[in-house]
């Protein structure tokens, strides 16, 4: 599938605002940290500069466990994109976190198969060889 | 309600006109297009382009209300905005807009239009506006796969039937065999063949992906009182919405509601769907026939069960079934030109033409009597919207 108009390298790391810069220093560190608020103590999602929640600009960034269940999935067959180092079809999940009230994107690595919703998965800090920043990429947690 | 007082059926569209083209084969630009079209809707309504005083669209774009009135050398333009945020989740709410400049006097005719030609809009299948560094390193780069996280959990979650989107493809593909100017004219489509079609992004098939089109729609709104000296019934503006539940849109995927097309109420207790209405005073039973905006049918599904025009759940399997989706006799027809998906994609906006269509009787697929008309805008967008068009029966 030639689909060469895009960039061929993955689009990774802070948003010109920064609102998001402890995300992608937490994965360089080899941790997942997410923002808090640091008035009221609310989890946010990524790359807002204010709590919803009491309107405070203060935050924090926390290291979060990267584990969680499948909250959907979509399984692209065709490339719409060719920064992606993966080949269709991929999986991609949004991950409900077992310890906070956030959900992230991912890809599922390391099966064939389709998940279902609800199947647990952990997470794992990779960086793609045409990639700047880590991303965080997401596998079947393998039962103890 | 004084503000539905002030507001339903205060306007009416008076004016309407679509041109679409194969994607990528348009003569001209889009601001030639979009002046094509102005003029074929000033000319459906029989009245002067210099008449024209207002401008309004949605998805951004530079064809702006004063680069139009000089074009088409107008008396006076008294009104010019765009719909802020939301790409096609606007279309309705552009037309809300138009009404609203007309009902509070700021201005007497309205256009509200959208243009896009593949040379110079792009492709919307690829559009990467909206995603972020948060999207795209893990694939999803395209509202096609933001819809599809969505409709899936709405499927395997909600328990929403895959035959729910693929009657509604049924019904869009049944409605354009009698539709010459659709793209599937000529190629009825069968449920075998649409099982045996490829996923894009699965869970959609190739079959629940609209289509694009080079093209530009325009829809022209004046007052109540002026439409009917004109020359088609009047399409009243019974009632218009636009907006978003709080805890939804722009939050990377931390939507409260997750697989709510974004019509439904959130914490407040209203939403886009319980303000529209309320404002027309119309109960969603009472709908004759709709119009709903498919970027692709899962989302689509989602917008009728947010308009309580469908009931959530498994139960929406019972509900959508091809023949109740059919005109001109079934329970409540759906995109009976064929839509997005089996007729033409210019954003959306040419299903507010077939919204049009049905209240003035003229449909290809009429259907019986139809005097409420429902467009619903683009579902599962940071912001939507819908409108609510009714004869001069529903006055």
């Amino acid at each position: 599938m030639a689909a060469a108009t895009f960039s061929e390298v993955l689009p990774t790391g802070p948003a010109h605002d920064g609102n998001d810069q402890g995300f992608w220093d937490g994965l360089r560190a080899g941790a997942l940290c997410l923002p808090r608020c640091a008035a009221c103590g609310t989890w946010r999602t990524v790359g807002r500069p204010l709590c919803a929640d009491c309107w405070s600009f203060d935050s924090t960034w926390e290291p979060v466990r990267a584990a969680g269940t499948v909250f959907s999935w979509a399984r692209s067959q065709r490339q719409l994109m060719s920064e992606l180092d993966v080949a269709v079809p991929y999986v991609s999940i949004v991950v409900a976190l077992d310890d906070v009230p956030v959900r992230l994107l991912g890809l599922l690595v390391g099966t064939d198969q389709a998940p279902r919703i609800g199947d647990r998965v952990v997470g794992e800090i990779q960086r793609p060889a045409n990639a700047e920043w880590p991303v965080l990429r997401w596998r079947p947690e393998v039962a103890a | 309600m004084s503000a539905r007082s002030a507001f339903r059926a205060a306007t009416a569209i008076v004016g309407a006109a679509d041109i679409h083209l194969p994607r990528g084969t348009a003569p001209a630009g889009e601001r030639a297009l979009v002046l094509e079209a102005v003029l074929a809707a000033c000319a459906d309504a029989g009245i002067s382009p210099r008449e024209i005083d207002g401008f309004t669209s949605y998805a951004g774009g530079d064809i702006s209300g004063p680069v139009l009135a000089a074009d088409l050398g107008v008396h006076e333009l008294r009104w010019s905005s765009m719909v802020w945020g939301g790409g096609g989740g606007g279309a309705a709410a552009a037309i809300g807009a138009a009404a609203a400049a007309v009902a509070t006097g700021q201005a007497e005719t309205v256009v509200a239009f959208r243009g896009m030609t593949q040379a110079e809009t792009g492709r919307l299948g690829y559009a990467k506006y909206y995603f972020d560094n948060f999207y795209l390193p893990h694939g999803v780069a395209t509202p096609a796969h933001v819809c599809a996280l969505r409709t899936q959990r709405m499927l395997e979650h909600d328990g929403v039937p895959r035959s729910a989107l693929r009657n509604l493809v049924l019904a869009a593909y049944a409605h354009a065999q009698n539709n010459p100017t659709a793209a599937a004219y000529g190629k009825p489509l069968d449920v075998a063949k649409y099982d045996a079609s490829p996923f894009i992004v699965e869970p959609f098939h190739l079959f629940d992906c609209s289509r694009e089109n080079d093209g530009a729609v325009a829809v022209i709104v004046t007052s109540a009182e002026r439409a009917r000296t004109l020359a088609h019934p009047p399409a009243y503006v019974l009632a218009a919405a636009q907006g978003a539940p709080g805890g939804y849109s722009a939050l990377n995927e931390n939507d409260t509601s997750y697989t709510s097309a974004g019509f439904a109420a959130g914490s407040s207790g209203q939403g886009v769907a319980s303000r529209l209405w309320a404002g027309a005073g119309v109960r969603p039973d009472e709908v004759d026939v709709v119009q709903v905006y498919e970027n692709f049918s899962g989302p689509a599904v989602a917008s009728l069960i947010d308009h309580g025009l469908c009931p959530p759940g498994p139960a929406a399997g019972e509900f959508m079934t091809v023949e109740n989706l059919t005109a001109p006799a079934g329970r409540l027809p759906v995109n009976t030109g064929g839509g997005n998906i089996a007729d033409s994609f210019v954003n959306g906006m040419g299903l507010s033409v077939e919204a049009v269509r049905q209240v003035r009787g003229t449909s290809v697929n009429q259907v019986d009597g139809a005097d409420t008309s429902l467009f619903i805008g683009g579902p599962m967008a940071p912001l939507v919207s819908s409108v609510l068009l009714g004869s001069d029966r529903t006055l």
